[in-house]
C-alpha cells in the first residue's frame, strides 16, 4: 500500500462528506484515505446515483459533496444542477477525468466550488485534499457561502418558494444586516440602522461579503409586509442602477431621514418560475403560464444571439420593460427563468 | 445642408463615456449605428437592432408594452426607448455608475425630437458614404 503522508494539525470537529460516483473501487479507496486523514476523521457517505444522493442528504447534513462527472443515466453535471437548486449554499466538488475548459466553465457557472482531476491513485490524492478540507470548513449550525458564488436573491427565492422559516445574516465588506423570512414570508429587514424594504435594497445590493443561513429567530419588529416576490424583483432591479457612490450618497440620505425616491404601490400582478425544462414549476395569477415560457424562451434566444454578436456584454442577466403602470421583469439566467409583471399606481400625493 | 435631426443625436451620445454604441431603427432598410467602441462594431449593431426590433413586435403579440426596455448583461446594459411615431432609440452602455443618468438624458432628446416632413425618406448616410440606404422607409 502507498505510504501517505502524516496528518495536518488535529481538528475539532468532523467534516461531513458525501461522495458521489458509480465506481466502488473508487469511493472505497477515497473513502478510506479520507477516513484516516484526519482525527476526528471524516464522516464519509457515499451514493453512485441521484436517488442515492437524495436519500443520503434527506437523513444526513454534509459540508460537502464530491461528485464525479461521468456517471451513467445522469451525469455529474446535470446533477450538480440539480443540487445546487435545491441546495443552493453546499458546497460541491466536482471531479473529472479530463479537465476540459468547457467543463470547468459549464460547472463553475453551475455553482460548482471546485473543479479537481479525477485520480485512482491514493498519492494524488494528497494534492487535492487541502482544497477538499478548505471547502468542507463549515459553521456548526445553518450554512454559509460567498455571493460570488450563490446569488442572494436567488437564495431568498428558495427560502420564500419553499415556505421556510430562517435567519439570512449578511456581512459586507464595511457593514452587515439580516433578512427575517418566516414560512416563506420576508418579515423584517435590518441594515446598520436602516429597517424594513431599505434596509433590504441595500442587504441584496451588496456587491461582495459572506452569508449565513441560521435557524429562524422572531425578530424584534415586523417591518416588511409586502409580497416577497415584487420585493426581491425592485432589488434586482435596483441593483445595477444604483452603484458604489450613489449608493453610499443614498445610505447617507436614508439615514438622515430623507426618502429620495417616492414610489407608488407596487403589486404583482403575475409571476411564473419555469424550469430548466421549460415546465412551470410555479405561478401565481398568471392566466396563460405557457404563453410567458414561450415569450422567456423567446428573449433567451434574443439575448444568447446578442451576446454572440456582442461578447463583451457577457451572459445575459434579465430583460425588464418599464413603463409608467406597468413594470415586467424576466430573469434570464440559465438555472433561473422567472417571469414577473408588477403594476404601479402613481403616488399620492397628499 | 442641415444635418437630420437623428444624426445629431447619435452624435449627442458621444459626451457621454458609457454609451458604447447607439442607434436608431425605422425599418429593416433604415437604420442609423453610431459605435464609440471597438468592441460594437457598427454591422452588428444594425444586427442588434434588427433583434430589437423583433422582441418589440413580440412584445406586442404578447400584449406587453414596448414603449421602455432593456436588457441586463453580465458587463452591460442595452436600453431601447419607442417614439410614438414607432421608431426606436437603442442605447448600449457599460457599467458606469452614471450609465443610469446618460440614457435618461438621451432619452428625454430622442423623444423629443420633432420627426422628419412626412413621405420624405428617412436619409442617413452610412458612415463613410454619401449616398442614402436603399429602400428607406417613410416616417409615419
Amino acid at each position: 500500500m502507498t505510504a501517505l503522508a502524516p496528518p495536518p494539525p488535529r481538528s475539532i470537529s468532523s467534516h461531513r462528506v458525501l461522495l458521489v460516483d458509480d465506481d466502488p473501487e473508487f469511493i472505497q479507496v477515497m473513502k478510506d484515505f479520507l477516513v484516516q486523514k484526519r482525527d476526528p476523521a471524516w464522516v464519509v457517505h457515499t451514493a453512485a446515483d441521484y436517488a442515492e444522493v437524495l436519500d443520503c442528504l434527506k437523513f444526513n447534513s454534509v459540508d460537502l459533496v464530491v461528485l464525479d462527472i461521468q456517471m451513467p443515466v445522469m451525469d455529474g453535471l446535470q446533477l450538480l444542477t440539480l443540487l445546487k437548486r435545491s441546495r443552493p449554499a453546499l458546497p460541491i466538488v466536482v471531479l473529472s477525468g479530463i479537465v476540459t475548459p468547457e467543463r470547468r466553465d459549464y460547472a463553475l457557472q453551475h455553482g460548482a466550488s471546485l473543479i479537481l482531476e479525477k485520480t485512482g491513485v491514493a498519492t494524488e490524492f494528497e494534492r487535492i485534499y487541502p482544497a477538499l478540507e478548505a471547502t468542507a470548513e463549515a459553521p456548526v449550525e445553518g450554512f454559509r457561502g460567498m455571493l460570488r458564488q450563490v446569488g442572494l436573491i436567488e437564495l431568498l427565492q428558495l427560502e420564500c418558494l419553499g415556505k421556510k422559516s430562517s435567519v439570512l445574516e449578511l456581512k459586507g465588506s464595511n457593514a452587515g444586516g439580516h433578512i427575517y423570512i418566516s414560512e416563506g414570508n420576508i418579515i423584517h429587514a435590518e441594515f446598520d440602522n436602516i429597517f424594513g424594504e431599505k434596509a433590504l435594497a441595500q442587504l441584496l445590493r451588496l456587491k461582495g461579503g459572506g452569508f449565513r443561513l441560521a435557524p429562524f429567530t422572531q425578530p424584534s419588529r415586523l417591518t416588511i409586509d409586502g409580497q416577497w416576490e415584487g420585493l426581491l424583483m425592485e432589488a434586482a432591479q435596483s441593483s445595477d442602477e444604483q452603484t458604489g457612490e450613489e449608493a453610499e450618497k443614498q445610505l447617507a440620505d436614508e439615514k438622515a431621514g430623507k426618502d429620495l425616491i417616492p414610489k407608488g404601490d407596487r403589486r404583482v400582478e403575475e409571476i411564473v418560475v419555469i424550469s430548466t425544462t421549460n415546465d412551470v414549476l410555479y405561478q401565481s395569477k398568471a392566466r396563460e403560464p405557457e404563453r410567458r415560457v414561450r415569450l422567456i424562451n423567446l428573449l433567451l434566444i434574443k439575448s444568447a444571439e446578442m451576446s454572440r454578436i456582442f461578447p463583451a456584454l457577457g451572459r445575459p442577466d434579465r430583460f425588464e420593460i418599464n413603463e409608467l403602470t406597468n413594470r415586467v421583469i424576466c430573469l434570464l439566467q440559465a438555472e433561473t427563468k422567472v417571469f414577473v409583471r408588477l403594476s404601479i399606481s402613481p403616488p399620492s400625493t397628499d | 445642408m442641415p444635418e437630420h435631426p437623428f444624426q445629431g443625436w447619435l452624435e449627442k451620445a458621444a459626451n457621454y463615456s458609457s454609451v458604447v454604441a447607439c442607434g436608431v431603427y425605422i425599418g429593416p432598410q433604415s437604420m442609423a449605428v453610431k459605435s464609440f467602441s471597438e468592441s460594437f462594431p457598427e454591422p452588428q449593431i444594425k444586427e442588434l437592432l434588427q433583434h430589437v426590433a423583433e422582441i418589440a413586435l413580440s412584445l406586442r403579440v404578447y400584449k406587453l408594452g414596448s414603449s421602455r426596455f432593456r436588457w441586463v448583461f453580465e458587463n452591460g446594459q442595452c436600453h431601447v426607448a419607442k417614439r410614438q411615431d414607432g421608431i426606436f432609440g437603442v442605447l448600449a452602455v457599460n457599467q458606469d455608475p452614471h450609465a443610469a443618468t446618460a440614457v435618461e438624458e438621451l432619452f428625454e432628446k430622442f423623444i423629443a425630437i420633432v420627426p422628419a416632413p412626412e413621405k420624405k425618406p428617412f436619409q442617413l448616410p452610412e458612415p463613410g458614404e454619401s449616398g442614402s440606404p436603399p429602400g428607406n422607409d417613410n416616417i409615419q
